[in-house]
């Protein structure tokens, strides 16, 4: 087991594309997490006698925006707000989704063809129609913003992680362990969720980053993050305002969703190389 | 294969109810008394009361739901409270334009994206690969609204080429080439974001049939690299790409109510936006509906399409 995780760790680091985009994508969650003790002025902040600073005055390394707050606080800040909200709903889909697939590729049958028509009518729409309409139901507001792309990307983790179940459930140990007397929950959370738990973890790291651009496009509407609180799309939406005289308003928040997001994009496509969830259907814990 | 017709088309409707069901089912998901929320604060209790009695709020939802569709089969969606008309008739009026951007961002996505992943495929491993899957990722990277904007900001304001926005001037020039000047940005900025996709899985699955033994049988009797790539590797490499053309559909769909924002394109992406703003359910809940059934037939379409091109879908 351990040698597994060894080899895996080995692949990955193989590859210098992934290791890069790891690396940039976890200094920015650093900072972004450490945007507490770092000695940035408020982000919310206003001082209309300096507002629209150019990148690089006194006191301001990135200048100020319309309402003269610091720029790079609220990047800073502003990160933290969208990777926690596209983090949150990361897991929240991952859990729905993970249940979902489990008990339908698991028990098979009926509720396996229920669970999964329920999820086909959820990708019946168009994800981001989906996820605008959830929005537009419940109100504005970055929580709510997290529940709709939460809702919108579970069909996602049920279909795969249904996938992987089907494959899993058939092995010879899950049938030792239902013989052996372990009733259903336990064999699906002891025996085939463990084995499951990569094919996870892979679509989790590849999902992050679209969660990130699809909190960001939100807010850049309008219907995420409120003012005072910024994230990296509403920033990008009050930049698009001066997009003709101050177009690094826009740019830069821009420049960040990038950044970050291909980052994860390269860290996720390495780790699902490395892990190759199709060779990964080993029996972790054969008891 | 009509039979197999017959059984899409019977699905087709049970897809639909169920989109219908969903969208009427958002209303209910609005916290507090729809009635108040749409006609806003500042609403006479009379109309209020009025309006309660239109929806049937006092009776049961599958007694609603009913009464919502028989008035959607006669075309009668409400009225818009922010736009003072019948909400069928803003949408008429809106669905042109989005088919417009929406269909030509799609024919330029699969024309660019197929034929980037062909050449990735031809030329596995070289340097034009590496670029290209750069491309690819960078363009799942970047939100179409940035990519937008800086359109904008190079082609529009810095270059000068094209216009930033709208469908036509004020001026009320309607002429082809005018709109089309003013199509180029948003529908490359569409087309790009979902390219990439397409290119991917383009070059996976020309891969995928290159290794098959039908190619190599191809190859055995002599055929000539191109025809072999044509005839044989190309064709049934397409096959496989219909339902992921299918899906980047329903992408350029959602996309467009980014790039009808930024853009101002007069289309129902832009208005469905405007609607959710101004808390105009009832537009919200039509537009909503629209898109997303045109996407369910799209589907379809695309179903019938592949059982068509490969015989094997047809058993």
């Amino acid at each position: 087991m351990k040698a597994g995780r060894a080899s895996t760790w080995r692949r990955f680091i193989r590859q210098p594309l992934a290791v890069a985009g790891a690396s940039v994508a976890g200094a920015i969650m650093a900072i972004s997490l450490a945007a507490p003790l770092l000695p940035l002025p408020d982000p919310a902040t206003t001082d209309l006698a300096g507002r629209l600073a150019l990148p690089g005055s006194d006191g301001h390394l990135l200048g100020t925006d319309l309402l003269g707050r610091d720029i790079l606080s609220r990047l800073v800040w502003g990160t933290r707000t969208s990777l926690g909200v596209a983090l949150g709903a990361t897991l929240a889909a991952a859990t729905a989704g993970t249940l979902l697939g489990l008990v339908a590729g698991y028990a098979r049958g009926r509720t396996d063809w229920l669970l999964m028509r329920g999820v086909d009518l959820l990708m019946a729409f168009p994800y981001l129609l989906l996820a605008l309409a959830i929005v537009a139901a419940l109100g504005p507001g970055l929580g709510n913003a997290l529940v709709a792309i939460a809702i919108v990307n579970v069909p996602f983790f049920a279909r795969t992680v249904r996938g992987a179940t089907l494959g899993v459930a058939r092995r010879g140990f899950v049938d030792a362990a239902r013989v052996g007397g372990r009733r259903p929950v336990g064999v699906l959370f002891g025996h085939v969720f463990p084995n499951v738990l990569p094919v996870i973890v892979v679509t989790m790291t590849t999902t992050l980053g679209w969660m990130i651009l699809e909190t960001a496009g939100l807010s850049f509407l309008g219907l995420g993050a409120q003012p005072p609180q910024a994230d990296l799309g509403s920033m990008l939406g009050d930049g698009r305002l001066l997009l003709l005289v101050k177009p690094h308003l826009a740019l830069l928040p821009a420049a960040v969703i990038f950044v970050l997001v291909a980052g994860l994009n390269l860290a996720g496509d390495g780790l699902r190389d490395a892990l190759d969830p199709r060779m990964q259907f080993k029996p972790r814990n054969g008891g | 294969m009509r039979r197999q017709i017959a059984v899409r088309l019977i699905g087709l409707a049970g897809v639909l109810a169920a989109v219908s069901l969903i969208v009427f089912g958002l209303m209910e998901l609005v916290p507090g008394d729809p009635a108040q929320v749409i006609l806003g604060p500042y609403a006479t209790a009379e109309n209020l009361e009025k309006l309660r009695a239109d929806m049937a709020l006092d009776r049961p939802w599958p007694e609603r739901y009913a009464r919502w569709v028989g008035n959607l089969a006669r075309g009668d969606l409400g009225d818009s409270t922010s736009l003072n008309r019948p909400v069928a008739e803003v949408l008429a009026e809106r669905l042109p334009p989005t088919l417009l951007l929406a269909g030509t961002a799609f024919l330029l996505c699969s024309v660019a994206g197929l034929a980037a992943g062909t050449v990735a495929a031809l030329r596995q491993n070289t340097w034009v690969d590496r670029v290209l899957s750069l491309a690819v990722l960078a363009g799942l990277s970047v939100p179409s609204f940035a990519l937008g904007l800086l359109f904008i900001a190079v082609f529009a304001i810095g270059l000068g080429w094209l216009p930033a926005g709208g469908m036509r001037p004020v001026t009320g020039d309607a002429s082809l080439a005018v709109l089309a000047r003013h199509l180029v940005l948003p529908a490359a900025t569409l087309a790009l974001v979902a390219a990439g996709i397409v290119a991917r899985l383009m070059r996976t699955s020309m891969l995928e049939v290159q290794r098959q033994d039908f190619v190599r049988a191809a190859r055995a009797k002599g055929l000539g690299d191109w025809r072999v790539v044509t005839h044989h590797v190309l064709r049934n490499a397409l096959v496989a790409m219909v339902p992921v053309l299918a899906l980047q559909a329903g992408f350029v769909i959602g996309g467009a109510v980014y790039i009808e924002t930024v853009f101002q394109w007069p289309g129902l992406g832009s208005l469905l936006v405007q609607a959710i703003r101004a808390r105009d359910l009832l537009l919200v809940q039509g537009a909503v509906l629209v898109l997303a059934s045109a996407y369910v037939v799209l589907n379809l379409a695309a179903d019938l399409w592949q059982m068509w091109l490969d015989p094997r879908l047809r058993e």
